[in-house]
């Protein structure tokens, strides 16, 4: 009996859309190379166009986010196991600097952010055997409450926390031993030498921290968007899709569910500690709820489960938020919450609405199946055409 | 001459219901067997079982004389025992080759990934379609891409949970002459199905199941005449279905 | 004994948030992550109308009926919409309820306040001196919750929530709405919550961020009762309402320690005995 490819008479024609061929499999397995050379080397050479520092701040910070929104996607995209409390990871890495930091000034800020990620992929290991078996509903419960308790642990610790103030005169990225240099050779060849050495300690510090956290960026991205789009990252994602499936095809679920989650989690540690580098201090913000949800409003107008979407929303509701909203009325300068506020309604109104190839693509990604909507026709359409 | 897969005294209990009760039989390396029963005779519950996907009350469940049941479910799929589901379980938004792709990753398959999941596509008849989203796959192919996916996993043995429900005639004949192949080229196949007509010309030995337990084991036709089997499945009327 | 008696009239309050998240989980299958939000609001609410001078009572009146309303809004604007789709409904409803926190934050700031109590002196109960109003509250809770267990087992409509709550295309070849039966349950359910947050503000103190503890709790019962089962749900709102006061009263800073502990109890449950102590079926 031959086994070439057999033409079956009785199977019926492709249902609406016919498949379209090899470029389908390739974006699954490659992002957008244009966005890929683009981004880095507008980045890079940004702070040569652009005098504004304080913008340039906060693009670094939007910088930061990317990380945030990166470390994100690669469990709740990836794996569907939907973290509701990113917060709790971010701000364990920040503290963790922080306070070393504060104790131990003779630690030095490379040793201190290798500190953040143990502490922090610890974190991962810790919440994410308890939540293996928990499914969409309670994982979300379990991950926000985890990150109110860390809150709540804070207070406990108010003395060596600061409390509500948090801690301020965390050692900057400017004082590393490595980042330092770095940041500054970096500064030197894209404003050019005498221009970085006219400038007050300040603005310097403001460039070192532009050229560190893009640094740092572009290689976590990179590693995140290499595993997600490499051999690991189909495994990854066939768990979303069916976890059932995945074990009957030989998949060792629990060491990709709980890898993914200290990964996430290790990544968001250094992005947090690097964070508090930074911006020289740290406080409750970067363990709240409202931080938690912000990377996922992130997520849902870049667009799960690709890593470079998520990035790309960063610095769009980044600069939004630290800059642009600020400007807009003194209202939001004055009640910074409501930024927070606007940004929830918004997202609220566009998951009721959901007009098309806004939001679905996200809670496709997330729910690891076809279209949100229930209709088999609509299934068929949309995730014919919904990929990122 | 050792067995490749020894059920003994099989039970499988859920509270006060016994769904499975001390089934004993084993599967020569080579075999082709066929399950049968009728709806709760305990077949789905005992493929469970036998598949790592379900931990028995009591009793023990051997692969060339080494016990199942302590090995996590993708071991026991690395040990060479793979299955179908009855209701398919593609990966819905991945292309049929990457649904081939992730067990040769799991398995830990080198090389060219790409080439070797076309050629297990090859073997069902589907390499056409590599390109395809498996949501939009017919059913017949559907279950041609859950064989491709257990055949990935390289097994020893295979286990069919009913591959012939919701097919076609000619789908039927199709996939019928893809099991027949594999088990050409050397797979243990153990298949559940009701479309007793097209499975007995699979399999050279038939189990069939009743209330939890074994009451024929043995030739088709033999068993197929047994009266306990006719009563019990077939109620009464005693004749095959031909489909 | 001290312990006893505050833990039961705790029990008796977190019981009133829990019922409501879990009954809206047993019926319309949704996890309202803004559930903390209607005890919130009814705190906030009742505090706003002492505020303007008006008696306590039609304050608490006013929080609660606030916290209904603030359900239907939810369920008719939100929820309806988005029902069956699990993830939009978490990321919604964690979206409300940042939105109400940022809301409140606006209008009264992050500082804490503080609403007088009901009925002023302590009375003594099994020998222990409480304030009246810590009692009046375990009452109210506690009667509360046995006219609502008494409507869901006895009434008509009872039977209709948990027609629903069993099988809902079934329920609907009855004659039941599910989508309606989802509202009211949503509604009473803030209501509840609501309630609980007004009995709770005198001897606590109101934060912007005061919902998150509550929604813990009543998710730290579901896990602990097993989903869905209504005495597991009862036997866990005891279990963490001791703990809640065991914690607040013997260990230092115990206030602020329960929420790190109530997350504690729920990853150990969930290793541990993922059914929870009655569940039968592992999640």
């Amino acid at each position: 009996m031959t086994s070439t490819t057999v033409a079956d008479p009785a199977e019926p024609a492709a249902p609406v859309a016919p498949p379209t061929g090899p470029s389908r499999l390739k974006r699954l397995l490659r992002p957008n190379p244009l966005i890929l050379l683009a981004l880095p080397f507008l980045l890079l050479y940004l702070p040569r166009f652009v005098d504004n520092t304080t913008l340039l701040q906060q693009v670094a910070v939007g910088t930061v986010f990317v990380m945030f929104a990166a470390s994100w996607d690669i469990l709740s995209g990836y794996t569907g196991q939907v973290n509701f409390g990113h917060a709790a990871f971010i701000g364990t890495g920040a503290y963790t600097v922080a306070l070393l930091s504060k104790y131990e000034p003779g630690v030095s800020n490379e040793l201190a952010l290798l500190a953040a990620v143990a502490v922090a992929a610890a974190l991962g290991l810790l919440i994410g055997v308890p939540c293996l078996r928990l499914k969409g509903p309670y994982l979300a419960l379990a991950t926000l409450s985890v990150a109110g308790a860390l809150v709540q642990l804070t207070f406990i610790y108010k003395s060596q926390t600061g409390g509500e103030d948090g801690i301020a005169g965390v050692k900057t990225v400017v004082d590393g031993a490595v980042s330092g240099p770095v940041g500054e050779a970096l500064s030197k060849l894209v404003l050019g030498p005498l221009t970085f050495g006219a400038l007050t300690p300040f603005n310097q510090y403001i460039y070192v921290s532009y050229f560190v956290t893009l640094v740092v960026m572009l290689l976590m991205v990179g590693g995140l968007m290499a595993l997600g789009y490499g051999k690991r990252g189909l495994v990854l994602r066939s768990i979303q899709q069916d976890e059932l499936a995945a074990e009957a095809a030989g998949v060792p679920l629990t060491r990709y569910k709980l890898g993914a989650f200290v990964l996430s989690a290790a990544c968001a540690g250094l992005a947090g500690g690097l964070y508090a580098q930074v911006q020289g201090t740290v406080a409750l913000n970067l363990l709240a709820v409202d931080l938690s949800l912000l990377i996922i409003i992130i997520a849902a107008f870049g667009g799960a489960g690709s890593i470079i979407g998520p990035a790309i929303g960063a610095y769009i509701v980044i600069l939004l938020q630290n800059y642009y909203l600020d400007r807009s009325t003194d209202l939001f300068l004055e009640h910074p919450e409501l930024k927070i506020g606007t940004f929830a309604l918004l997202l609220i109104v566009v998951l009721i609405v959901q007009p098309r190839g806004l939001v679905p693509p996200l809670l496709q990604k997330l729910s690891g199946r076809g279209s949100p909507s229930r209709s088999a026709g609509a299934t068929m359409a949309e995730s014919g055409g919904a990929q990122p | 001459m050792s067995a490749l897969l020894e059920a003994d005294a099989v039970t499988r209990r859920f509270g006060g219901l016994t769904a499975v009760n001390e089934v004993t039989f084993s599967v020569e390396q080579g075999a082709a067997v066929g399950l049968i029963g009728a709806n709760g005779a305990g077949k789905t519950t005992l493929f469970n079982c036998l598949t790592g996907f379900d931990k028995p009350t009591s009793g023990d469940v051997r692969l060339r004389g080494k016990s199942l049941l302590k090995m996590a479910r993708h071991k026991v799929v690395r040990a060479g025992v793979a299955r179908t589901f009855q209701i398919v379980k593609p990966f819905p938004d991945l292309p049929v080759l990457a649904n081939v792709m992730v067990p040769l990753i799991a398995g830990g398959t080198k090389g060219d990934l790409k080439a070797q999941a076309m050629a297990v596509l090859d073997r069902v008849g589907l390499a056409a379609r590599a390109a395809s989203p498996s949501s939009q796959l017919s059913e017949g192919d559907l279950k041609r891409l859950e064989m491709a996916r257990a055949l990935a996993t390289k097994p020893v043995l295979l286990l069919l949970d009913e591959p012939f429900a919701g097919l076609s005639v000619s789908e039927i004949g199709v996939l019928s002459d893809t099991i027949r192949q594999l088990r050409q080229d050397g797979t243990t196949l153990i298949v559940v199905e009701h479309k007793i007509g097209s499975l007995l010309q699979l399999v050279d030995r038939v189990v069939a199941m009743d209330q939890g337990a074994v009451i024929a084991d043995g030739e088709p036709q033999a068993v197929m005449r047994d009266p306990a089997v006719v009563t019990a499945y077939l109620g009464g009327g005693a004749h095959v279905d031909t489909q | 004994m001290d312990v006893l008696v505050q833990g039961a009239l705790t029990s008796a309050v977190i019981a009133l948030v829990a019922l409501g998240f879990s009954l809206v989980y047993g019926v319309g299958g949704i996890v309202n992550l803004a559930h903390g939000s209607f005890f919130m609001i009814g705190a906030y609410s009742a505090y706003a109308m002492t505020q303007t001078g008006a008696p306590l009572l039609v304050a608490a009146v006013v929080g609660v009926l606030a916290a209904t309303l603030a359900g239907v809004l939810l369920e008719r604007l939100v929820i309806a919409p988005i029902r069956h789709q699990e993830v939009a409904v978490l990321i919604a409803t964690l979206a409300v309820a940042i939105l109400v926190q940022s809301g409140v934050q606006f209008f009264y700031g992050g500082l804490e306040r503080q609403l007088p109590g009901f009925v002023d002196g302590a009375v003594s109960v099994f020998g222990v001196t409480l304030q009246q109003t810590r009692v009046l509250a375990g009452l109210i809770a506690l009667v509360t919750i046995v006219v609502v267990l008494l409507v869901l087992t006895r009434s008509p409509a009872g039977r209709m929530v948990r027609a629903v709550a069993q099988d809902e295309e079934a329920s609907r070849l009855i004659g039941v709405r599910p989508e309606r039966v989802t509202l009211y349950v949503l509604a009473i359910g803030a209501g509840l919550a609501g309630l609980a947050g007004v009995l709770t503000a005198p001897y606590g103190v109101l934060t912007p961020t005061m919902w998150l503890l509550p929604l813990t709790q009543a998710f730290a019962i579901v896990i602990l009762g097993g989903l869905g089962s209504i005495p597991g749900t009862v036997l866990a709102s005891v279990v963490v309402g001791f703990l809640d006061r065991f914690v607040a009263f013997n260990v230092k800073d115990g206030d602020i320690k329960v929420g790190l502990v109530t997350v504690a109890v729920i990853l150990a449950t969930l290793v541990l005995r993922p059914q929870g102590l009655l569940g039968k079926v592992a999640h």
